[in-house]
């Protein structure tokens, strides 16, 4: 207790002069402010058969009543992320943002918190490279460093798509870069003649989070960069280059030493006018893996590769593409920043974690994959991690997903601005090479869906509009231990905005999944080993605890858009989660949640 | 300038031609899969005369025997086996086999605790796609051996209100001084003890139920608290260094202070004892964990004590005294560790279950 009070009082002494520097540098107008204040909270309800629990008692008719596990409840939190930029000349910035928080049901200072959620310095060295220090965005190809969605959502309603941005936003996801903790250059040299532009880029980072009083664990870092070539808007040419590493010497002794290389090429080739254009495209490279650790005493490494080439063309007049390319990527190819999953798809969620008399852990469905802050993974795994089948079993790991080759083609047409935009994707793909098993799964997905800007069809001044999206993936296998899984995920939604920027807005998403999938597990090398877990819609031991999936998410409510950043929306949800799992001791898990979702945000 | 975009270009381009050709290589698998292979059982599936059994199976000696495992299924199915036992040890078997015929277990386990003498074995045996389970048990006489086992702390005697292994002591120092929150003795799973800050009921140790506990107070600022430790017949069968591990499991609460050293003192002279003029090796490590982590430490890694002057070679086979002590650092704070299964080993360290 003393310690915390000493470190409250150091925080808050630090928390003064920064202020008071920050009040100072405004007056000397070198300092600028922006941030995000936003209040949640939300009410919710529990139901269905996951509260009843199966008892041999006669006394109790052959069930009772889960008496442990609360049915309703609320939470929820304010918070308020003040954002510092200091600027004394055009060549550098320090800026940092400081986040005040406070729980719901925290009063007087008791659940509040104080922190700082992002420093980072940057600025222009000799008016040609730029620089960032700190905490930074990091981004190469989907086959170096990616931070790819965790699941298809492009064509989502605005009501979840709401509630996705908050979990984004609290967790880095901006865009599909990683978070990280480092340095990052880039400078441009454009030329007059013959080349337009080549382009330089380097960055080093750690790869995640590290508890800065764990000395046993080495620093693992990130480093690597980009060198591209731009001929002209026919053609231009990159080298991609990523390391993950442990850095040896940073702790006493060398329990790891992690050593992850990818190397890559991407090129674009073709040709574009104002009617026209097309192109030729495609990424190639290897990964170069080892691993060593001390108490196998032994050393893993692995070579692996990929190519993937692709056709585009589009006529313009019409905004209307089409795409077409192969890819075939090997089963040890293994790029630790592309292949790194954004969300635990078995993270306990903080909204009802356990069910069951606290038996189980509820599995997070399709309400807590848009709204749940804590199930997403913010540090590049060297382990590809676990992954449920019916989500995404064809790209689990995102483009770079090994074992993987076939062709994917596509359209797309229209664009956000005009009356409709959508598009259509299909994957025609199979494993390289059978995993536990001769023979090899076949993939075959479609996706794909379309905005529909009903306001400007009927010219209207408001803002009316429909969203339809589907993802439909079938997983095949023949032979000993076949497989034979098909899911459905499907999007709709529209919103009107009733009167100047008030607007309703709604919601439906499902996901459908049948059938059965072998989940291999993987060791420390990422190789994969026993036990096998299967995934099957019989009931059976050792199957995996989701089986016949069957999942239908509501909402419905307003918003009303104070600005373009700055809104208030209130939602009532209704999710309803059925699945064939069932255990002789607990009993089937079926279950709801009813919510009341309130929230107002200001972008400032 | 046109030499050096003329060059950036020829670079980019043998670059590219040369990844596009690695890219190209395919992998070899001559087994033309890859992981474990496995097999579904079908639907008729079942397994002869319904029959699961275990040799030997009642007070096994570990060190001795290995257990072997009969059953015959129908098919060749992919099988798991589970033996799990009373204090919470358990070990898993799996793959894809007609019959159990090749599964020996030697007394090893997954996770962290270990299967202790007497303990009570069950063995759940259940397969791909099939709802049957079959169980047989035995008992554990003698559980296996990893190495030479410094002590378990499972067999105690009574010092006052605390308890000691035979023939160790208190090294003496700010544990021993009756001050609140100090302690320096062996502590039973789930005993609570009273006027210390450890929530000892909690704290299941890998090996039994007995482990040892330090805390104290840095009274004087001197970063050192307290140790025990004692005399012990090892015997180590090797002279390199190298190719010895001490190993320890070691219970922290995360806290930055918190420090332990592990010594070991060897008896140079040979005349049995150790005397003030025989090398003391140690070994300090922050303890910024929270739970039981194994510390695994080569012994060339051991550092010589500079107040001792002994011959200053490391030499395993002379190890005679070993010893645990609790220190502060920064120094001045109330500082704590648990400590288990000190064990050495040959070769390479403990296995990290």
């Amino acid at each position: 207790m003393i310690t915390y009070n000493i470190m409250s009082k150091k925080f808050l002494l630090g928390l003064v002069i920064f202020i008071a520097v920050c009040i100072q540098n405004t007056n000397a107008q070198t300092v600028y402010f922006n941030g995000l204040g936003r209040a949640l909270v939300t009410t919710d309800q529990l139901k269905g058969n996951v509260l009843t629990i199966p008892d041999a008692n006669p006394l109790y008719q052959g069930s009772r009543t889960d008496s442990v596990i609360g049915r309703r409840g609320t939470g929820g939190y304010t918070i308020f992320d003040l954002g510092v930029n200091a600027q004394p000349n055009e060549n550098l910035r320090a800026s940092a943002i400081l986040r005040i928080r406070n729980n719901f049901g925290g009063f007087y200072g008791n659940e509040s918190s104080v922190f700082f959620r992002q420093l980072r310095i940057d600025g222009v060295i000799a008016k040609i490279v730029k620089y960032e220090i700190g905490d930074i965005d990091l981004g190469l190809t989907p086959y170096t460093l990616y931070n790819f969605d965790e699941s298809y959502h492009d064509y989502e309603a605005d009501v979840f798509a709401i509630r996705r941005s908050i979990v984004n936003y609290e967790n880095f996801n901006f865009g599909n870069k990683w978070r990280m903790q480092g340095a990052h250059a880039n400078a441009n040299f454009r030329f007059t003649q013959g080349i337009e532009k080549i382009g330089v880029r380097v960055f080093a980072a750690r790869a995640g989070r590290k508890d800065i009083l764990d000395l046993a664990t080495p620093d693992r870092v990130n480093w690597g960069g980009r060198l591209d070539l731009v001929q002209s808007k026919f053609f231009q040419i990159g080298g991609n280059y990523i390391q993950m590493l442990d850095l040896t010497g940073t702790v006493a002794n060398n329990v790891y030493e992690f050593d992850n290389k990818v190397a890559t090429v991407d090129f674009k080739l073709g040709y574009e006018d104002d009617q026209i254009g097309a192109f030729l495209y495609g990424e190639a490279g290897f990964s170069k893996y080892s691993f060593f650790r001390a108490q196998d005493d032994s050393t893993v490494s692995k070579d692996g590769n990929f190519y993937d080439i692709g056709v585009s063309g589009e006529y313009k007049p019409l905004k209307v593409k089409l795409f077409a390319s192969y890819r075939n990527v090997s089963d040890n190819f293994n790029s630790p920043g592309a292949q790194t999953r954004r969300i635990y798809d078995y993270g306990a969620p903080a909204l009802f974690t356990t069910v069951k008399e606290g038996a189980a852990i509820r599995q997070p469905g399709l309400l807590d994959r848009i709204s749940e802050e804590n199930i997403r993974n913010l540090n590049i795994m060297p382990v590809l991690m676990t992954y449920r089948p019916e989500y995404n079993n064809i790209t689990p790991y995102g483009t770079a997903t090994p074992n993987r080759k076939g062709v994917s083609f596509g359209a797309s047409v229209g664009e956000m601005e005009k009356v409709v935009k959508g598009d259509v994707k299909v994957d025609l793909l199979s494993e390289v090479i059978g995993e536990g098993s001769t023979d090899t799964r076949k993939f075959t997905g479609v996706r794909g869906g379309l905005f529909f800007n009903v306001n400007k069809l009927i010219n209207w001044e408001r803002n009316l509009g429909l969203n339809f999206g589907f993802r439909y993936e079938h997983t095949k296998r023949d032979g000993g231990n076949q497989i034979d899984l098909k899911s459905t995920l499907i999007d709709a939604g529209f919103n009107v905005e009733v009167v100047k920027s008030f607007d309703i807005i709604a919601g439906y998403k499902m996901l459908n999944a049948k059938g059965n999938e072998y989940v291999l597990v993987r060791n420390a090398y990422n190789d994969l080993v026993n036990p096998v877990q299967g995934y099957s819609d019989i009931t059976a031991a050792n199957t995996i605890s989701s089986q016949l999936f069957n999942q239908g998410l509501f909402a419905a409510g307003i918003r009303y858009r104070f600005t373009k950043n700055t809104y208030f929306t209130g939602q009532a949800v209704f999710y309803n989660n059925k699945s064939k799992l069932q255990s002789t001791s607990l009993g089937d898990f079926d279950y709801k949640i009813n919510q009341i979702f309130l929230n107002y945000t200001m972008v400032f | 300038m046109k030499r050096f975009k003329r060059n950036s270009i020829l670079l980019l381009s043998t670059l590219c031609v040369c990844i596009l050709s690695i890219s190209c290589k395919r992998d070899k698998h001559p087994e033309k899969m890859i992981g474990p292979e496995y097999r579904n059982a079908d639907p008729d599936f079942f397994v002869v005369d319904d029959a699961f059994t275990m040799s030997p199976s009642n007070e096994v000696d570990l060190t001795k025997a290995l257990v072997a495992f009969d059953a015959k299924f129908s098919q060749e199915v992919t099988y798991f086996l589970k033996l799990s036992s009373n204090n919470g040890a358990s070990v898993n078997f799996t793959g894809k086999a007609a019959d159990l015929s090749k599964i020996k277990w030697d007394g090893g386990h997954n996770g962290l605790y270990f299967f202790n003498a007497k303990d009570s074995v069950i063995a759940e045996l259940s397969f791909l796609g099939s709802n049957k389970i079959l169980k047989d048990t035995l008992t554990i006489k003698t559980p296996k051996s990893y190495g030479v086992l410094v002590n378990d702390f499972e067999t105690v005697k009574p010092a006052g209100h605390k308890k000691f292994p035979a023939s160790w002591y208190v090294f003496g120092g700010e544990a021993g001084t009756g001050l609140s929150g100090a302690y320096n003795g062996v502590v039973s799973y789930p005993q609570s003890i009273t006027g210390v800050n450890w929530n000892t009921s909690s704290v299941k140790p890998p090996s039994g139920n007995n482990y040892y506990y330090m805390s104290g107070l840095d009274v004087n600022n001197d970063f050192y608290i307290d140790g025990a430790g004692g005399i012990v017949s090892l015997n180590l069968k090797t002279t390199n260094p190298d190719s010895v591990y001490y190993n320890v499991f070691v219970y922290g609460r995360g806290f930055v202070n918190d420090k332990g050293s592990l010594k070991i003192q060897e008896n140079d002279n040979g005349k049995g004892g150790i005397e003030d003029n025989e090398d003391e090796l140690f070994y300090d490590f922050k303890i910024n964990w929270t739970g039981w982590k194994l510390i695994s430490v080569k012994y060339s890694d051991f550092s010589f004590t500079a107040s001792i002057v002994g011959n200053r070679i490391r030499e395993p086979h002379k190890a005679g005294k070993v010893g645990f002590t609790l220190l502060s650092d920064p120094s001045g704070a109330s500082t704590q560790y648990g400590f288990d299964y000190p064990i050495f080993t040959y070769g390479k360290p403990l296995p990290q279950n």
